[in-house]
């Protein structure tokens, strides 16, 4: 096994996610889980914004952190370990909902219903409920990567050149995205 | 909205963090890793799950006709379901399922005709039995039966301190309970009521290990160069890595005493290693869920906050301190720990939990 660097983290003790994803390389499995507990809520919170009131999510995650493992070879900055699983989560879900929106053309799926007054968690102050309703009320009639795109922007708050990262395209075509996106958003005022 | 609003919009989307959640997911994610040899390991479990499920198919569906009884006995006789991290229900043919929770083991006992009967080797098993005219249903664990007429059921055998703990929960209908031993009294259970014994290893059906006495919960130091650890099932000169697994493969296989000595022995002469945070959380939670010692609990997740490996266990192993302390009657740490989880995670996933908790 490699030597463990004892950085300081977050939580002030333990390996840092670099000293960890050199440990699961190593294949060690107990790095591999630590990995996993340090950053399941993370793509977990991410996959249900991105797929709210969805009873794929759990294996979307899953699909997710198992990708992710198995290719941890892959991953130039370990520390940066992540953003990068929160960019393969991005990239599964756009995957998952441009197949959905196909089977849907072709009548084999049902369209995707969201429940929009549910999404907010209770005691939510009262203009962010509505800002997130305002949200959630439109992406389902969005194309993939338009509703990625919103969601990243008014939900996690993430600059242009961060869901360029995410999503795996150009600033100028997140751009477009956003702008088919918030256009839709406004007429829905 | 401007950007700082939101990013406080991600925080107010409604979702279940929970650690079960995390847990069955990791589960989930642990058994798809690991290569070809875990892969097969798989495939012979599910074959066997699915040969188990067939059998109690088989039992079922002959149950009635006496005359095929000579025959079919060879097919069902030993049939085992036996689960790992996930779950398994079965629908018998007459409607009734049986739900095996993760890491649990249900054998096929003694069947006649009229009636069928399931052992629980380990673990727990849930029960919507449908009511069927002249045939019994017996559930068996560590020497207690549970028979039943149709109703809704579970019964578990775990391991607790003193051997192994049987527990029976009703959640419709009523349960007639004979206790293990000679003479043992029959008790009925009533829907939304519990029994419980707790039975020394010994008397078991399921023979375990023999169990050495348990390691007292102790402040975390070296061993002392050359003295052999005392706790049970790990070898004195055994590394981190391996008393690491060895604890899992312990915990996966329902030996829970065993696995919490190992996770200790490791804490003990391991105390620096990097594993030692998750080994203390995984500890704390044993003593807490399975063996019901709270105030080894405490302990255990004392380490695991001071030697949390993220910030996220950190969370949710202060969380649990705040519990276990209060199920110990420890006013003092409780207050302490609600104090600090409230001021380090004020929109924490346990935030409500946490505030409700009543130290007093």
């Amino acid at each position: 096994m490699g030597v463990i660097s004892r950085l300081p983290t977050r939580s002030g003790a333990g390996p840092t996610d670099a000293a960890l994803v050199a440990a699961a390389r190593a294949g060690e499995p107990w790095a591999q889980e630590a990995l996993f507990r340090r950053h399941a809520r993370m793509a977990l919170g991410l996959a249900h914004r991105l797929l709210p009131q969805d009873n794929e999510v759990d294996d979307l995650v899953q699909d997710c952190f198992v990708s992710a493992l198995n290719r941890l070879s892959s991953l130039d900055n370990p520390q940066a370990f992540a953003a990068w699983l929160g960019s393969i989560v991005v990239r599964a879900v756009g995957k998952r909902l441009r197949r959905r929106r196909l089977l849907s053309r072709l009548g084999l799926r049902v369209p995707e219903e969201i429940d929009a007054d549910a999404i907010a968690a209770p005691s939510v102050p009262g203009d962010v409920a509505v800002e997130l309703r305002r949200v959630y009320a439109v992406v389902s009639a969005l194309p993939a990567q338009a509703r990625v795109a919103l969601i990243l922007r008014r939900v996690d708050g993430l600059d242009v050149p961060e869901i360029a990262r995410r999503m795996g395209l150009s600033q100028s075509t997140v751009k477009r995205r956003l702008k088919t996106a918030e256009e839709q958003l406004e007429r829905s005022r | 909205m401007n950007d700082h609003d939101n990013e406080r919009l991600a925080h107010h989307v409604r979702v279940d963090l929970s650690e079960e959640r995390v847990d069955r997911l990791w589960g989930g994610v642990s058994a798809r890793l690991g290569g070809p040899r875990r892969a097969r390991g798989w495939v012979w479990a599910g074959a066997a799950l699915c040969v188990g499920a067939a059998a109690v198919a088989i039992v079922v569906t002959r149950g009635n006709d006496p005359a095929k009884q000579g025959t079919v006995a060879s097919a069902w006789e030993g049939a085992q379901l036996e689960t790992a991290a996930d779950a398994l229900s079965v629908t018998l043919v007459d409607g009734s399922s049986l739900k095996v929770e993760p890491r649990s083991r249900v054998e096929v006992g003694d069947r006649t005709p009229s009636a069928l009967k399931l052992v629980v080797a380990r673990g727990r098993i849930a029960c919507d039995v449908t009511h069927r005219e002249g045939r019994s249903f017996v559930v068996a664990a560590g020497g207690v039966e549970v028979r039943v007429v149709g109703t809704r059921f579970s019964v578990a055998n775990e391991e607790a301190e003193a051997g192994r703990r049987v527990e029976v929960r009703v959640e419709r209908g009523v349960v007639e309970v004979r206790a293990a031993g000679p003479g043992a009294e029959v008790v009925r259970v009533e829907a939304g009521h519990s029994w419980s014994q707790v039975t020394k290893t010994e008397a078991l059906a399921a023979p375990e290990p023999e169990t050495a006495p348990e390691v007292e919960a102790e402040p975390i130091a070296p061993a002392p160069a050359g003295k052999p650890h005392a706790a049970h099932g790990a070898r004195p000169a055994a590394d981190a890595r391996e008393l690491f697994e060895q604890a899992r493969g312990q915990w996966r296989a329902g030996h829970i005493a065993e696995a919490a000595r190992t996770y200790q022995a490791l804490l003990v002469s391991h105390p620096r290693d990097p594993r030692a945070g998750l080994a203390a959380f995984e500890l704390g939670r044993l003593r807490m869920d399975r063996l019901n010692d709270m105030p080894g609990a405490v302990q255990a997740l004392e380490q695991a906050v001071a030697l949390a490996p993220g910030a996220e266990l950190r969370e949710d192993a202060l969380a649990r301190l705040v519990a276990a302390s209060a199920a110990a009657h420890d006013r003092a740490r409780c207050t302490r720990a609600r104090t600090r989880y409230l001021t380090d995670y004020p929109g924490g996933v346990h935030h409500r939990t946490v505030s409700a908790a009543t130290c007093d």
